[in-house]
């Protein structure tokens, strides 16, 4: 696996083996494809209260959002990286309360390893979709979902990468929330 | 972490550049008609969709394909959002799934093109260079000064 630049000097991608794209463009590509998401909440239908064109429709616009809110970021000077991280512990159990609280229905995720207070390492992304019933009826762990859960084994495998290579010693990955 | 560490990492990054902001600056600049492909194709989809749950044609991208008298990958590109559809794929894609894509609501007045038809004239017999064409009592132009024209058929009133 590669660690490549992005488009602001702190913040890095992981481009995984047979992947053209790296981690980054890849999740965003995926979310700018009406396809990509049709198939996406086709197989994961029972986590969602809103119909499928709804909910494509809201990928969309976070999609924007963040879109936006990056490329102002990569513009804007000194580095303001910390404000968009925010701590999850790898096995924490999110309740419905503290989901909403760190991101208020918004399905979107960037995951990354800190390497330190500058410098994150972006593993990956997807559609978390801890809101709507599944919040009310259950707690969402990322290993309840098989998409969610190859993002943390990813995470992982990042990690004990990096671990590998003398560069990290603490055991936090970070969840970015818009 | 030390300077150890730090020095350690940025030795592993590669000095190859992430694609993101290119695309993303360049989706940024054309958001206007993305986001109309992109809801175009949602809807073909949701059609789609129930298309298949009612075995109504066309249920599926192959025979979209075949609807539109198109190839798949065209449809499959059409499916990606990125498309910059004509008016002609559109009105074909109102038809094929019964949808309403344009609406010419738009359209306040009626207008109507009324065509008339030329008259016939003789050829002259003299070679007085007389040339214009007499329309049905709508245009009476002299064509002597227009370069464009200059290879009109000659005709006497």
């Amino acid at each position: 696996m590669k660690i490549i630049n992005t488009f602001v000097p702190c913040l890095y991608a992981f481009k995984y083996p047979g992947n053209s794209k790296d981690e980054l463009e890849r999740v965003f590509d995926e979310w700018a494809d009406p396809m990509f998401l049709n198939d996406f909440f086709e197989k994961n239908q029972q986590d969602i209260t809103i119909s499928i064109q709804e909910a494509i429709s809201k990928v969309n616009s976070e999609a924007i959002f963040l879109r936006d809110k990056l490329i102002d970021l990569a513009n804007a000077t000194p580095n303001q990286l910390n404000q968009l991280f925010k701590n999850l512990d790898n096995n924490e159990i999110i309740s419905p309360a503290l989901s909403r609280q760190k991101a208020p229905n918004r399905w979107l995720r960037l995951y990354a390893i800190k390497i330190d207070e500058n410098n994150y390492v972006i593993t990956g992304g997807t559609i978390k979709l801890d809101s709507g019933a599944i919040a009310f009826n259950n707690l969402y762990r990322m290993q309840d979902r098989p998409h969610t859960n190859k993002e943390l084994s990813k995470i992982n495998k990042c990690r004990d990468y990096l671990r590998d290579e003398g560069v990290l010693d603490n055991d936090s990955f970070q969840e970015i929330f818009f | 972490m030390n300077n150890d560490k730090i020095n350690k990492f940025k030795a592993l990054v590669s000095d190859k550049k992430s694609g993101w902001l290119e695309k993303a600056k360049w989706r940024q600049e054309n958001q206007d008609w993305l986001d109309i492909s992109f809801a175009i194709a949602v809807k073909i989809m949701a059609v789609l969709r129930v298309n298949k749950k009612t075995e109504a044609f066309p249920k599926n991208q192959k025979e979209l394909a075949q609807a539109l008298d198109c190839s798949p990958q065209y449809v499959n590109k059409l499916l990606k959002g990125a498309e910059k559809l004509n008016i002609e794929t559109i009105s074909k894609i109102q038809k094929a799934l019964k949808i309403k894509i344009i609406s010419n609501s738009f359209i306040t007045t009626k207008i109507e093109v009324v065509v008339k038809q030329e008259k016939t004239f003789s050829k002259p017999k003299t070679t007085v260079p007389k040339n214009y064409v007499k329309l049905d009592d709508v245009i009476h132009h002299n064509f002597r000064t227009s370069r464009k024209r200059a290879n009109s058929q000659v005709y006497s009133a």
